[in-house]
């Protein structure tokens, strides 16, 4: 399905879909950050709602201690899920482990340019290595608007002969 | 509907996740108002014009819940079994060892509040009393008011 070459949220969409499905036959895909992230996320919602319901059961005047500590601990465990997605989910589009390395993928565009921005982060044992890549968009896409597939790959392919 | 769910979970659950946090969010803040003003509806919206010109229709009033009553302070307060509290003025204060009694009136009403009391009842407790107005922020809460005269207005502006 062509793409619409004048969107770069459109262009970085599809672009991220190909990178995963690539890592993947390189790696097994761990969803843990996103798991994490998820469990404090969904912990911060049951807070709200016990306190909601203790608050109505009880009134408001009588559930004041209770709606106090329920509203202080919403707050912290919601910090808590900003500060677990800006520190380990920013721009993260795949995390996977093969039998001896772990992979981190990142990726991401600046407003107004069609360059794709890449950050690729390898650990094996204790030795870890990043390489950051660009390459416009124009380089991906073919001129119908449906990606260069073979090529991109390649590309790929070439990140990791930097190592 | 489960099928379709569990083909991608993980993308179903931060959707769901993204708009609950929204509302809870929304929720808990307005609770934690509650619990800085001690007052269980910290904002409301002055409804008609019984205060003017201290306060119009459409004003919305931060209410502060902490503090003495005094002769003077603009209060928020319920009447049993009335659905929509009343903001008036205190016209007088009469303190025994138990309660803290309160008569209202509003600056624009000829005589005071207590043909709004319910039957028997002569004067408003502190208990019925959400709070003493502390802030204003004119009109802000006028869509309220429109929501309240014309009531098509709810079909349309809330699915928005």
């Amino acid at each position: 399905m062509p793409i619409n070459r004048s969107s770069t949220a459109d262009m970085k969409k599809h672009t991220d879909f190909e990178v995963i499905k690539y890592y993947r036959k390189l790696y097994e895909r761990n969803y843990y950050y996103e798991d994490v992230y998820l469990v404090i996320t969904f912990t911060a919602l049951a807070i709200a709602a016990l306190t909601s319901w203790y608050d109505y059961d009880k009134g408001f005047q009588n559930a004041k201690t209770v709606t106090t500590i329920g509203v202080s601990l919403f707050f912290i465990v919601y910090g808590l899920s900003m500060v677990w997605n800006m520190t380990y989910n920013k721009n993260l589009l795949f995390y996977g482990q093969s039998k001896d390395e772990q992979i981190w993928v990142r990726t991401s565009t600046k407003k107004y340019t069609p360059v794709y921005e890449m950050e690729i982060t390898f650990l094996r044992g204790n030795n870890k290595k990043t390489i950051k890549e660009k390459i416009p968009f124009g380089n991906i896409f073919t001129e119908s608007g449906s990606i260069a597939v073979k090529h991109f790959q390649s590309w790929l392919q070439s990140l990791r002969k930097d190592e | 509907m489960i099928g379709d769910f569990m083909q991608n979970p993980r993308y179903n659950l931060q959707q769901i996740q993204t708009v609950c946090m929204a509302v809870a969010s929304a929720y808990m803040f307005w609770k934690g108002l509650s619990v800085i003003t001690n007052s269980p509806s910290p904002l409301v919206v002055v409804l008609s014009g019984s205060m003017e010109p201290a306060m119009h229709r459409g004003d919305v009033l931060l209410l502060w819940n902490r503090s003495k009553l005094k002769i003077g302070d603009i209060v928020v307060y319920q009447i049993k079994d009335k659905a929509i509290p009343i903001v008036h003025r205190v016209l007088r204060l009469h303190k025994s060892a138990t309660k803290e009694l309160v008569l209202t009136k509003g600056d624009n009403n000829p005589i005071d509040d207590l043909g709004l009391y319910a039957r028997g009842q002569r004067y408003i407790e502190r208990s019925h009393i959400d709070g003493a107005v502390c802030a204003i922020l004119p009109f802000v809460g006028y869509v309220t008011i429109l929501i309240s005269d014309y009531p098509w207005m709810r079909t349309v502006l809330l699915p928005g």
